[in-house]
Protein backbone atom coordinates (compact mmCIF):
# COMPACT_ATOMS: atom_id res chain seq x y z
CA UNK A 1 0.00 0.00 0.00
CA UNK A 2 2.92 2.44 0.64
CA UNK A 3 3.72 2.06 -2.90
CA UNK A 4 0.49 2.77 -4.16
CA UNK A 5 0.06 5.67 -1.88
CA UNK A 6 3.44 6.97 -2.78
CA UNK A 7 2.79 7.00 -6.65
CA UNK A 8 -0.74 8.69 -6.05
CA UNK A 9 1.62 11.03 -4.00
CA UNK A 10 3.22 11.87 -6.85
CA UNK A 11 0.45 12.02 -9.53
CA UNK A 12 -1.19 14.67 -7.74
CA UNK A 13 1.83 17.09 -6.74
CA UNK A 14 4.24 17.28 -9.67
CA UNK A 15 2.69 19.25 -11.79
CA UNK A 16 2.92 22.55 -9.53
CA UNK A 17 6.53 22.76 -8.68
CA UNK A 18 7.72 21.06 -12.21
CA UNK A 19 5.93 24.07 -13.67
CA UNK A 20 7.44 26.76 -11.28
CA UNK A 21 10.69 25.39 -11.92
CA UNK A 22 10.14 25.78 -15.66
CA UNK A 23 9.38 29.04 -14.95
CA UNK A 24 12.17 29.85 -12.96
CA UNK A 25 14.23 28.07 -16.05
CA UNK A 26 13.06 30.14 -18.49
CA UNK A 27 13.51 33.68 -15.96
CA UNK A 28 17.29 32.54 -15.66
CA UNK A 29 17.36 31.99 -19.45
CA UNK A 30 16.41 35.26 -20.07
CA UNK A 31 18.36 37.40 -17.28
CA UNK A 32 21.64 35.24 -18.91
CA UNK A 33 20.42 36.65 -22.28
CA UNK A 34 20.55 40.15 -20.94
CA UNK A 35 24.63 40.03 -21.67
CA UNK A 36 23.81 39.49 -25.57
CA UNK A 37 21.96 43.19 -25.94
CA UNK A 38 24.12 46.21 -26.16
CA UNK A 39 23.34 48.05 -23.28
CA UNK A 40 26.39 47.42 -20.84
CA UNK A 41 28.22 50.20 -22.62
CA UNK A 42 26.15 52.29 -22.72
CA UNK A 43 26.42 56.24 -21.64
CA UNK A 44 22.87 56.68 -20.64
CA UNK A 45 22.62 54.83 -17.30
CA UNK A 46 19.25 53.88 -17.67
CA UNK A 47 20.09 50.48 -20.10
CA UNK A 48 22.34 48.33 -17.71
CA UNK A 49 20.01 49.45 -15.11
CA UNK A 50 17.57 47.55 -17.00
CA UNK A 51 19.66 44.60 -17.13
CA UNK A 52 20.52 44.82 -14.06
CA UNK A 53 16.80 44.72 -13.27
CA UNK A 54 15.91 41.53 -15.06
CA UNK A 55 19.00 39.82 -13.41
CA UNK A 56 17.54 41.04 -9.90
CA UNK A 57 14.02 39.81 -11.08
CA UNK A 58 16.31 35.74 -11.76
CA UNK A 59 17.21 36.63 -8.20
CA UNK A 60 13.66 36.81 -7.00
CA UNK A 61 12.54 34.67 -8.90
CA UNK A 62 14.78 31.90 -7.06
CA UNK A 63 13.51 32.83 -3.83
CA UNK A 64 10.27 32.80 -5.18
CA UNK A 65 10.03 29.70 -6.73
CA UNK A 66 11.54 27.82 -3.87
CA UNK A 67 9.20 29.29 -1.42
CA UNK A 68 6.53 28.89 -3.45
CA UNK A 69 7.09 24.78 -3.86
CA UNK A 70 6.88 24.80 0.03
CA UNK A 71 4.06 26.64 0.63
CA UNK A 72 2.35 24.32 -2.13
CA UNK A 73 3.87 21.31 -0.32
CA UNK A 74 2.51 22.93 2.66
CA UNK A 75 -1.10 23.65 1.74
CA UNK A 76 -1.18 20.28 -0.13
CA UNK A 77 -0.67 18.83 3.32
CA UNK A 78 -3.32 20.63 4.92
CA UNK A 79 -6.01 19.71 2.88
CA UNK A 80 -5.32 16.19 1.51
CA UNK A 81 -5.36 15.17 5.41
CA UNK A 82 -7.52 17.42 7.43
CA UNK A 83 -9.74 19.19 5.40
CA UNK A 84 -12.76 17.66 3.28
CA UNK A 85 -10.15 15.02 1.25
CA UNK A 86 -9.10 14.03 4.16
CA UNK A 87 -11.93 12.49 4.99
CA UNK A 88 -10.73 10.25 1.54
CA UNK A 89 -7.76 10.04 2.66
CA UNK A 90 -8.29 8.54 6.10
CA UNK A 91 -10.28 5.82 5.71
CA UNK A 92 -8.50 4.46 3.22
CA UNK A 93 -6.85 0.74 4.32
CA UNK A 94 -3.67 2.15 5.33
CA UNK A 95 -2.04 3.35 8.72
CA UNK A 96 -0.84 6.36 10.05
CA UNK A 97 2.77 5.67 9.49
CA UNK A 98 2.02 4.60 5.74
CA UNK A 99 0.65 7.97 5.12
CA UNK A 100 3.06 9.77 6.83
CA UNK A 101 5.97 8.43 5.37
CA UNK A 102 4.19 8.85 1.56
CA UNK A 103 4.18 12.44 2.38
CA UNK A 104 7.49 12.76 4.16
CA UNK A 105 8.85 11.26 1.29
CA UNK A 106 7.32 13.00 -1.90
CA UNK A 107 8.15 16.33 0.08
CA UNK A 108 11.65 15.70 0.91
CA UNK A 109 12.00 15.17 -2.60
CA UNK A 110 10.64 18.04 -3.33
CA UNK A 111 12.29 19.62 -1.63
CA UNK A 112 15.81 18.23 -2.88
CA UNK A 113 14.55 19.10 -6.50
CA UNK A 114 13.64 22.39 -5.64
CA UNK A 115 17.42 22.83 -4.08
CA UNK A 116 18.42 21.30 -7.18
CA UNK A 117 16.30 23.14 -9.69
CA UNK A 118 17.59 26.69 -8.15
CA UNK A 119 21.27 25.32 -8.63
CA UNK A 120 20.44 24.38 -11.93
CA UNK A 121 19.03 28.03 -12.96
CA UNK A 122 22.41 29.21 -11.73
CA UNK A 123 24.16 27.09 -14.65
CA UNK A 124 21.91 28.23 -16.96
CA UNK A 125 21.72 31.70 -16.52
CA UNK A 126 25.72 32.11 -16.06
CA UNK A 127 25.97 29.93 -19.28
CA UNK A 128 23.89 31.72 -20.83
CA UNK A 129 25.50 34.49 -19.80
CA UNK A 130 28.86 33.53 -20.47
CA UNK A 131 27.83 32.84 -24.49
CA UNK A 132 26.35 35.51 -24.62
CA UNK A 133 29.58 37.51 -23.63
CA UNK A 134 31.49 35.29 -25.95
CA UNK A 135 30.07 35.79 -28.49
CA UNK A 136 30.32 40.04 -28.38
CA UNK A 137 33.26 41.94 -28.32
CA UNK A 138 33.45 45.03 -25.43
CA UNK A 139 35.36 46.11 -22.59
CA UNK A 140 32.63 44.47 -19.88
CA UNK A 141 32.69 41.39 -21.75
CA UNK A 142 36.21 40.79 -21.87
CA UNK A 143 36.30 42.07 -17.79
CA UNK A 144 33.64 39.26 -16.99
CA UNK A 145 35.09 36.69 -19.07
CA UNK A 146 38.90 37.49 -17.36
CA UNK A 147 36.77 37.08 -13.94
CA UNK A 148 35.15 33.76 -14.40
CA UNK A 149 38.96 32.81 -15.80
CA UNK A 150 39.92 33.75 -12.69
CA UNK A 151 38.11 32.46 -10.73
CA UNK A 152 39.55 28.24 -11.69
CA UNK A 153 42.88 29.69 -10.12
CA UNK A 154 41.12 30.59 -6.56
CA UNK A 155 41.02 26.90 -6.13
CA UNK A 156 44.73 26.63 -5.57
CA UNK A 157 45.14 29.45 -2.99
CA UNK A 158 45.51 28.08 0.66
CA UNK A 159 42.07 29.86 1.33
CA UNK A 160 40.19 26.73 -0.29
CA UNK A 161 41.88 24.40 1.54
CA UNK A 162 39.73 21.81 2.83
CA UNK A 163 36.62 22.79 0.60
CA UNK A 164 36.21 19.19 -0.79
CA UNK A 165 35.28 17.82 3.14
CA UNK A 166 33.45 20.81 3.17
CA UNK A 167 31.22 20.17 0.03
CA UNK A 168 30.91 16.60 1.26
CA UNK A 169 29.44 18.14 4.44
CA UNK A 170 27.53 20.95 2.49
CA UNK A 171 25.42 18.12 0.64
CA UNK A 172 25.31 15.76 3.52
CA UNK A 173 23.54 18.94 5.45
CA UNK A 174 21.35 19.30 2.13
CA UNK A 175 19.87 16.39 2.24
CA UNK A 176 19.00 16.06 5.75
CA UNK A 177 17.65 19.88 5.16
CA UNK A 178 15.01 17.72 2.99
CA UNK A 179 14.21 15.60 5.11
CA UNK A 180 13.40 17.80 8.62
CA UNK A 181 12.61 21.09 6.18
CA UNK A 182 9.29 18.78 5.00
CA UNK A 183 9.58 17.25 8.70
CA UNK A 184 9.21 21.04 10.35
CA UNK A 185 5.94 22.15 8.19
CA UNK A 186 3.96 17.73 8.04
CA UNK A 187 5.25 18.52 12.05
CA UNK A 188 3.46 22.61 12.63
CA UNK A 189 0.51 21.44 10.27
CA UNK A 190 -0.16 18.20 12.24
CA UNK A 191 0.47 20.35 15.88
CA UNK A 192 -1.68 22.75 14.64
CA UNK A 193 -4.85 20.52 14.37
CA UNK A 194 -4.65 20.07 18.16
CA UNK A 195 -5.93 23.89 18.47
CA UNK A 196 -9.24 22.72 17.09
CA UNK A 197 -10.88 26.13 16.34
CA UNK A 198 -7.82 28.04 14.94
CA UNK A 199 -6.21 25.22 13.00
CA UNK A 200 -4.28 27.47 10.72
CA UNK A 201 -3.40 29.63 13.04
CA UNK A 202 -2.06 26.74 15.47
CA UNK A 203 -0.06 25.29 12.22
CA UNK A 204 1.88 28.76 12.04
CA UNK A 205 2.33 29.04 15.29
CA UNK A 206 3.93 25.54 15.74
CA UNK A 207 6.42 26.25 12.67
CA UNK A 208 7.64 29.60 14.35
CA UNK A 209 7.88 27.52 17.51
CA UNK A 210 9.81 24.77 16.08
CA UNK A 211 12.05 27.12 14.97
CA UNK A 212 12.34 28.83 17.57
CA UNK A 213 13.71 25.54 19.52
CA UNK A 214 15.83 24.66 16.45
CA UNK A 215 18.01 28.29 17.24
CA UNK A 216 18.35 27.30 20.79
CA UNK A 217 19.54 24.21 20.42
CA UNK A 218 21.78 25.46 18.00
CA UNK A 219 22.75 28.82 19.97
CA UNK A 220 23.47 26.32 22.88
CA UNK A 221 26.01 24.23 21.31
CA UNK A 222 27.20 26.71 18.76
CA UNK A 223 28.55 29.48 21.00
CA UNK A 224 30.34 27.24 23.47
CA UNK A 225 32.18 25.75 20.56
CA UNK A 226 33.17 28.88 19.08
CA UNK A 227 34.49 30.52 21.87
CA UNK A 228 36.60 27.35 22.76
CA UNK A 229 37.97 27.18 19.03
CA UNK A 230 38.61 31.02 19.56
CA UNK A 231 39.91 30.64 23.03
CA UNK A 232 42.36 27.76 21.44
CA UNK A 233 43.33 30.51 18.70
CA UNK A 234 42.22 27.75 16.74
CA UNK A 235 39.50 29.36 15.11
CA UNK A 236 41.50 32.78 14.18
CA UNK A 237 44.50 30.24 12.55
CA UNK A 238 42.24 28.01 10.56
CA UNK A 239 40.33 31.31 9.28
CA UNK A 240 43.41 32.86 8.58
CA UNK A 241 44.60 29.98 5.96
CA UNK A 242 40.75 28.56 5.51
CA UNK A 243 37.64 28.61 7.29
CA UNK A 244 36.19 25.64 5.33
CA UNK A 245 37.38 22.88 8.44
CA UNK A 246 35.43 25.24 10.80
CA UNK A 247 32.17 25.34 8.66
CA UNK A 248 32.87 21.81 8.28
CA UNK A 249 32.38 21.28 11.75
CA UNK A 250 29.86 23.44 11.96
CA UNK A 251 27.41 21.69 9.15
CA UNK A 252 28.06 18.56 10.44
CA UNK A 253 26.61 19.37 14.01
CA UNK A 254 23.77 21.17 12.28
CA UNK A 255 23.11 18.03 10.16
CA UNK A 256 22.98 16.31 13.50
CA UNK A 257 20.75 18.84 15.07
CA UNK A 258 18.49 18.56 11.79
CA UNK A 259 18.39 15.24 11.98
CA UNK A 260 17.57 14.43 15.35
CA UNK A 261 14.63 17.17 15.38
CA UNK A 262 13.31 15.83 12.02
CA UNK A 263 13.30 12.08 13.22
CA UNK A 264 11.30 13.90 16.82
CA UNK A 265 8.84 15.34 14.30
CA UNK A 266 8.16 12.30 12.09
CA UNK A 267 7.25 9.88 15.68
CA UNK A 268 5.13 12.95 17.06
CA UNK A 269 3.48 13.53 14.02
CA UNK A 270 2.70 10.07 13.87
CA UNK A 271 1.89 9.70 17.18
CA UNK A 272 -0.91 12.71 16.71
CA UNK A 273 -2.55 11.10 13.31
CA UNK A 274 -2.75 7.87 15.28
CA UNK A 275 -4.09 8.86 18.22
CA UNK A 276 -5.30 12.30 18.12
CA UNK A 277 -6.92 12.53 14.36
CA UNK A 278 -10.58 14.87 14.67
CA UNK A 279 -11.69 16.14 11.26
CA UNK A 280 -13.76 19.01 11.63
CA UNK B 1 -25.53 -14.42 13.58
CA UNK B 2 -23.25 -12.32 15.52
CA UNK B 3 -23.71 -8.30 15.06
CA UNK B 4 -21.79 -6.55 12.37
CA UNK B 5 -20.99 -3.49 14.88
CA UNK B 6 -21.14 -3.70 18.77
CA UNK B 7 -21.13 -0.44 20.07
CA UNK B 8 -19.85 -0.62 23.98
CA UNK B 9 -20.02 2.32 26.68
CA UNK B 10 -18.94 4.62 23.82
CA UNK B 11 -18.50 8.35 24.85
CA UNK B 12 -17.29 11.25 22.81
CA UNK B 13 -16.20 14.42 24.92
CA UNK B 14 -15.18 17.59 22.43
CA UNK B 15 -13.71 20.46 23.58
CA UNK B 16 -15.44 22.81 25.93
CA UNK B 17 -16.97 19.89 27.26
CA UNK B 18 -19.13 19.34 24.41
CA UNK B 19 -21.21 16.04 25.11
CA UNK B 20 -21.81 14.54 21.50
CA UNK B 21 -22.17 10.85 22.81
CA UNK B 22 -22.79 9.19 26.19
CA UNK B 23 -22.43 6.31 27.02
CA UNK B 24 -23.98 4.54 23.97
CA UNK B 25 -24.42 1.00 23.75
CA UNK B 26 -25.42 -0.44 20.57
CA UNK B 27 -25.59 -3.50 18.19
CA UNK B 28 -25.67 -3.44 14.82
CA UNK B 29 -26.89 -6.74 12.53
CA UNK B 30 -25.76 -7.92 9.00
CA UNK B 31 -27.50 -7.79 6.11
CA UNK B 32 -30.24 -5.11 6.62
CA UNK B 33 -30.72 -1.29 6.09
CA UNK B 34 -30.62 1.07 8.63
CA UNK B 35 -31.46 4.43 9.77
CA UNK B 36 -29.82 6.20 12.09
CA UNK B 37 -32.33 9.02 12.76
CA UNK B 38 -32.25 12.11 15.32
CA UNK B 39 -32.53 15.72 15.46
CA UNK B 40 -30.15 18.52 13.87
CA UNK B 41 -26.92 17.77 16.69
CA UNK B 42 -27.86 14.51 18.15
CA UNK B 43 -24.59 13.17 17.72
CA UNK B 44 -25.34 11.34 14.43
CA UNK B 45 -22.45 12.22 12.36
CA UNK B 46 -20.47 11.98 15.70
CA UNK B 47 -21.12 8.38 15.87
CA UNK B 48 -19.97 7.92 11.89
CA UNK B 49 -16.98 9.60 12.48
CA UNK B 50 -16.19 7.65 15.13
CA UNK B 51 -17.05 4.15 13.06
CA UNK B 52 -14.81 5.49 10.65
CA UNK B 53 -11.80 6.33 12.46
CA UNK B 54 -12.26 9.89 11.76
CA UNK B 55 -12.68 10.79 15.47
CA UNK B 56 -10.80 9.31 18.38
CA UNK B 57 -13.34 8.49 21.47
CA UNK B 58 -13.19 10.00 24.96
CA UNK B 59 -14.46 6.77 26.42
CA UNK B 60 -15.87 3.10 25.36
CA UNK B 61 -15.53 1.54 21.71
CA UNK B 62 -16.49 0.14 18.54
CA UNK B 63 -15.90 -2.92 16.78
CA UNK B 64 -16.76 -3.83 13.55
CA UNK B 65 -16.27 -7.78 12.54
CA UNK B 66 -14.73 -7.84 15.65
CA UNK B 67 -11.81 -5.16 14.90
CA UNK B 68 -10.95 -1.31 16.32
CA UNK B 69 -11.74 1.17 13.77
CA UNK B 70 -8.22 1.09 11.48
CA UNK B 71 -6.85 -0.94 8.65
CA UNK B 72 -8.79 -4.08 8.99
CA UNK B 73 -12.23 -2.26 9.05
CA UNK B 74 -11.30 0.44 6.07
CA UNK B 75 -11.21 -2.79 3.92
CA UNK B 76 -14.99 -3.78 4.73
CA UNK B 77 -16.32 -0.30 5.35
CA UNK B 78 -17.55 2.06 2.51
CA UNK B 79 -18.29 5.39 3.67
CA UNK B 80 -20.04 8.41 2.21
CA UNK B 81 -19.70 11.29 3.77
CA UNK B 82 -21.65 14.82 4.05
CA UNK B 83 -19.17 16.80 2.23
CA UNK B 84 -17.59 15.57 -1.01
CA UNK B 85 -13.80 14.65 -0.39
CA UNK B 86 -12.36 14.22 -4.16
CA UNK B 87 -9.12 16.23 -5.25
CA UNK B 88 -10.68 18.61 -7.68
CA UNK B 89 -7.40 18.19 -9.88
CA UNK B 90 -8.53 14.69 -10.63
CA UNK B 91 -10.51 13.09 -13.42
CA UNK B 92 -13.08 10.86 -13.16
CA UNK B 93 -11.12 7.78 -14.76
CA UNK B 94 -8.61 8.68 -12.22
CA UNK B 95 -10.27 8.25 -9.16
CA UNK B 96 -11.54 5.09 -10.58
CA UNK B 97 -8.18 4.15 -10.39
CA UNK B 98 -7.50 5.63 -6.92
CA UNK B 99 -10.19 3.13 -5.29
CA UNK B 100 -9.39 0.66 -7.47
CA UNK B 101 -5.64 0.55 -6.26
CA UNK B 102 -6.98 0.79 -2.30
CA UNK B 103 -10.00 -1.06 -2.07
CA UNK B 104 -9.73 -4.54 -3.11
CA UNK B 105 -13.64 -5.10 -3.02
CA UNK B 106 -14.22 -1.97 -5.80
CA UNK B 107 -15.96 -3.38 -8.90
CA UNK B 108 -14.77 -0.87 -12.01
CA UNK B 109 -17.41 -2.34 -14.22
CA UNK B 110 -20.01 -1.37 -11.73
CA UNK B 111 -18.97 2.17 -11.24
CA UNK B 112 -18.83 2.72 -15.07
CA UNK B 113 -21.61 1.47 -15.82
CA UNK B 114 -23.40 3.97 -13.45
CA UNK B 115 -21.54 6.55 -14.53
CA UNK B 116 -22.65 5.63 -17.96
CA UNK B 117 -26.06 5.96 -16.92
CA UNK B 118 -25.83 9.48 -15.85
CA UNK B 119 -23.80 10.01 -18.87
CA UNK B 120 -20.80 11.14 -16.86
CA UNK B 121 -17.49 11.48 -18.87
CA UNK B 122 -15.21 9.16 -17.33
CA UNK B 123 -12.19 12.15 -18.76
CA UNK B 124 -13.80 14.87 -17.30
CA UNK B 125 -12.34 16.72 -14.29
CA UNK B 126 -13.72 16.76 -10.85
CA UNK B 127 -13.51 20.54 -10.90
CA UNK B 128 -15.88 20.74 -14.31
CA UNK B 129 -18.66 18.98 -12.57
CA UNK B 130 -21.44 20.44 -10.57
CA UNK B 131 -21.75 19.88 -6.44
CA UNK B 132 -25.13 17.55 -7.42
CA UNK B 133 -23.23 15.39 -10.10
CA UNK B 134 -19.98 15.07 -7.51
CA UNK B 135 -22.15 14.09 -4.68
CA UNK B 136 -23.25 11.19 -7.91
CA UNK B 137 -20.01 10.23 -8.35
CA UNK B 138 -19.22 10.07 -5.09
CA UNK B 139 -21.98 8.16 -4.15
CA UNK B 140 -21.09 5.99 -7.15
CA UNK B 141 -18.13 5.24 -6.10
CA UNK B 142 -19.41 4.00 -2.32
CA UNK B 143 -21.65 2.01 -3.68
CA UNK B 144 -19.24 0.14 -6.33
CA UNK B 145 -17.41 -1.36 -3.89
CA UNK B 146 -19.12 -4.69 -2.21
CA UNK B 147 -18.64 -4.01 1.53
CA UNK B 148 -19.96 -5.63 4.38
CA UNK B 149 -21.17 -1.97 6.06
CA UNK B 150 -22.16 0.85 4.27
CA UNK B 151 -22.05 3.89 6.57
CA UNK B 152 -24.19 6.98 4.22
CA UNK B 153 -24.01 10.33 6.32
CA UNK B 154 -27.26 12.42 5.02
CA UNK B 155 -26.72 10.74 1.37
CA UNK B 156 -30.12 12.41 0.22
CA UNK B 157 -29.99 15.85 1.93
CA UNK B 158 -30.00 19.09 -0.22
CA UNK B 159 -30.45 17.35 -3.24
CA UNK B 160 -34.16 17.84 -5.58
CA UNK B 161 -36.75 14.86 -5.37
CA UNK B 162 -35.55 13.25 -8.48
CA UNK B 163 -31.84 13.10 -7.62
CA UNK B 164 -33.61 11.36 -4.27
CA UNK B 165 -34.87 9.06 -6.09
CA UNK B 166 -31.97 7.99 -8.17
CA UNK B 167 -29.63 7.80 -5.05
CA UNK B 168 -32.10 5.81 -3.34
CA UNK B 169 -32.07 3.31 -6.14
CA UNK B 170 -28.72 3.24 -6.30
CA UNK B 171 -28.46 2.24 -2.76
CA UNK B 172 -31.23 -0.28 -3.07
CA UNK B 173 -29.79 -1.97 -6.42
CA UNK B 174 -26.13 -1.84 -5.38
CA UNK B 175 -25.53 -2.99 -1.88
CA UNK B 176 -24.11 -6.27 -0.80
CA UNK B 177 -26.92 -8.43 -0.02
CA UNK B 178 -24.94 -9.53 3.15
CA UNK B 179 -24.16 -6.35 3.96
CA UNK B 180 -25.67 -3.69 6.51
CA UNK B 181 -26.30 -0.21 5.06
CA UNK B 182 -25.90 2.61 7.82
CA UNK B 183 -28.19 5.58 6.46
CA UNK B 184 -27.88 8.95 8.29
CA UNK B 185 -30.61 11.29 7.60
CA UNK B 186 -33.22 13.75 8.88
CA UNK B 187 -35.39 13.12 5.85
CA UNK B 188 -37.33 10.26 7.41
CA UNK B 189 -40.04 9.83 4.88
CA UNK B 190 -37.75 10.01 2.04
CA UNK B 191 -36.20 6.57 2.92
CA UNK B 192 -38.61 4.64 5.72
CA UNK B 193 -39.67 2.44 2.99
CA UNK B 194 -36.22 1.15 1.80
CA UNK B 195 -35.36 0.44 5.70
CA UNK B 196 -35.26 -2.64 7.89
CA UNK B 197 -34.68 -1.53 11.21
CA UNK B 198 -34.20 2.72 12.57
CA UNK B 199 -32.04 3.72 15.46
CA UNK B 200 -32.99 6.82 17.20
CA UNK B 201 -30.50 9.20 18.90
CA UNK B 202 -31.00 12.06 21.17
CA UNK B 203 -28.57 14.36 22.24
CA UNK B 204 -25.92 12.17 22.14
CA UNK B 205 -28.12 8.78 23.92
CA UNK B 206 -29.80 6.20 22.58
CA UNK B 207 -33.56 6.37 22.55
CA UNK B 208 -34.52 3.86 20.44
CA UNK B 209 -33.42 0.73 17.96
CA UNK B 210 -36.35 -1.24 16.16
CA UNK B 211 -37.48 -2.61 13.20
CA UNK B 212 -39.78 -0.40 11.39
CA UNK B 213 -41.98 -3.44 10.98
CA UNK B 214 -42.75 -3.15 15.20
CA UNK B 215 -43.05 0.09 14.81
CA UNK B 216 -45.80 0.12 12.41
CA UNK B 217 -47.55 -2.52 13.91
CA UNK B 218 -46.51 -1.31 17.61
CA UNK B 219 -47.40 2.19 17.67
CA UNK B 220 -50.04 1.87 14.55
CA UNK B 221 -47.90 5.03 12.36
CA UNK B 222 -45.20 5.24 9.76
CA UNK B 223 -41.43 5.94 11.08
CA UNK B 224 -42.02 9.06 10.33
CA UNK B 225 -44.62 10.41 12.39
CA UNK B 226 -43.11 8.50 15.28
CA UNK B 227 -40.35 10.45 14.95
CA UNK B 228 -42.45 13.42 15.25
CA UNK B 229 -43.91 12.54 17.98
CA UNK B 230 -40.71 11.74 20.00
CA UNK B 231 -38.53 14.35 19.11
CA UNK B 232 -41.44 16.87 18.77
CA UNK B 233 -40.17 19.89 20.12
Amino acid sequence: MLGKLIKHEWKAVWKVPALLLGILMIIAAVAGLTFALPIWDSDWIGLPMSGIMLIMMFYVAMIGVSLGIVIYLAVRYFKNMFTDEGYLTHTLPVTSRQLLISKVMIMSVWELLSSIGVLFSMVVFGGVAVFSLASKEGDFASLVIEAMKGLGNLWDMPFFKDFQIFGVSTVFMELVSCFSGAMIIIASITMGQMIRKHRVLGSVGAYFAINAVIQGIFMVIMFPMTIKMALDNAFLYRFETSPFSFYTIMFTIMSVVYLAVGVGLYFLSEYLLHKQLELE
Amino acid sequence: MSGLVKINNLTKVYEKKKVALEHLNLEIPRGKIIGLLGPNGSGKTTLIKLMNGLLVPTEGEIRINGCLPGTETKKCVSYLPERTYFQNSMQVKELIDYFVDFYGDFRPERARQMLASLGINENAYLRTLSKGTKEKVQLIMVMSRDAQLYILDEPIAGVDPAARDYILKTIITNYNENATVIISTHLISDIEKVLDEVIFIRDGRLVLHETVEDIREAKGKSVDAYFREVFAC
